[in-house]
């Protein structure tokens, strides 16, 4: 019983430390799908357009967001604070200043289906 | 007990004073402050590492770990209770902080129960070797469990407040046990005298830990009434 247990253990430890070396946890987060995001740009509007959308003066990529953030090896793993890093600073910083800043924690204020103009 | 309330509500306080933060509804900050309290529990754990010669020792130090897996248990399923999408932060593709959130559950559930009377023998087999094992994967649980705290970000608003934390969580078990060492108060090395006392602590202090976590929510409600 113990050395199975011990063995199991072991076993678990090597082969999650074996996956995420042999880029298995990377793999994982390019291929989960995304989440519905809403994002309102009537809502934004006093917000420049490339604080978010810097390709438009870097020359960085063409299309939508996700075409480089969520499949792009060099950039994908940085998708937490290009994204909710982003987005949550701001609206931080405008509650801070007694502003309706939107969403800063509960996943489902912006994970939801979009419908916003 | 005492000592134990008295961390949780300090470690409470840090969040409280977090005034740059806005609610984020009731619920959420108050499962936010029960994950808090269950840190708090399982820094006490450490306070409590030298204990168990004496039955009533042991049964407290057992019915701690007890309640520090109820209340993470709690944390993680309310939160899948009022948000689905949290389910994300527990797939592998989720970001690592939360992974070892996980982890810190897991491997607090599993050495708890190895630990019970009836596995220990089967699971470790000598004293000395549980004791060993029990020490080092604690040392893991306290450490995936303030890399979570400190990495999810999502309570902490200035840079004191994780440097408090991590004070808090190194300082706690520390000073217990050079307290002990050194004897600098009886009262640390004192076993409870009651063990009826004895075996409802945990169970108080579990009460008193979502009590505080409750109140959290509340004046946070009540701060951030204009947010």
């Amino acid at each position: 019983m113990r050395q199975l247990l011990s063995g199991a253990v072991v076993l678990i430890f090597l082969g999650t430390g074996l996956w995420v070396l042999a880029g298995g946890q990377e793999q994982a987060r390019r291929e989960r799908p995304m989440l519905p995001v809403t994002f309102a740009h009537t809502d934004h509007r006093t917000v420049n357009c490339v604080t978010c959308h810097h390709d438009y003066i870097d020359d960085s990529g063409k299309g939508l967001c996700f075409d480089c953030h969520k499949t792009d090896p060099a950039v994908n793993a940085l998708v937490e604070t290009h994204f909710h890093g982003l987005c949550r600073s701001c609206h931080l910083t405008l509650q801070a200043h007694g502003e309706d800043g939107g969403p800063t924690r509960r996943c489902i204020d912006c994970h939801t289906a979009d419908e916003a103009p | 007990m005492t000592a134990a309330l008295l961390l949780a509500g300090l470690v409470l306080l840090l969040g409280l004073a977090a005034g740059a933060l806005p609610t984020a509804g009731f619920a959420w900050d108050f499962l936010g402050a029960l994950g808090f309290s269950a840190f708090a529990v399982i820094a006490m754990l450490g306070w409590d590492s030298e204990s168990p010669a004496r039955q009533p020792r042991l049964d407290l130090h057992r019915n701690l770990g007890i309640a520090a897996c109820v209340l993470v248990f709690l944390h993680g399923v309310g939160y899948l209770l009022i948000d689905w999408t949290v389910i994300e932060y527990l797939l592998p593709a989720a970001p690592g902080y939360m992974l070892l959130g996980v982890f810190a559950f897991l491997a607090l559930l599993a050495m708890t129960i190895t630990s019970l009377p009836r596995f220990r023998s089967k699971s470790y087999g000598t004293f000395a070797t549980f004791r060993n094992w029990h020490r080092v994967i604690y040392l893991a649980v306290l450490a995936a469990t303030a890399w979570h705290v400190l990495a999810t970000d999502f309570s902490l608003a200035s840079p004191w407040q994780p440097a408090a934390v991590a004070l808090l969580l190194c300082g706690v078990p520390l000073a217990g046990t050079v307290a002990r060492r050194l004897a600098l108060s009886p009262r640390l090395t004192r076993a409870p005298t009651s063990t009826a006392s004895v075996a409802r602590a945990p169970y108080l202090m579990a009460l008193g830990a979502i009590g505080l976590a409750l109140a959290y929510a509340a004046i946070k409600q009540f701060a951030c009434a204009s947010c």
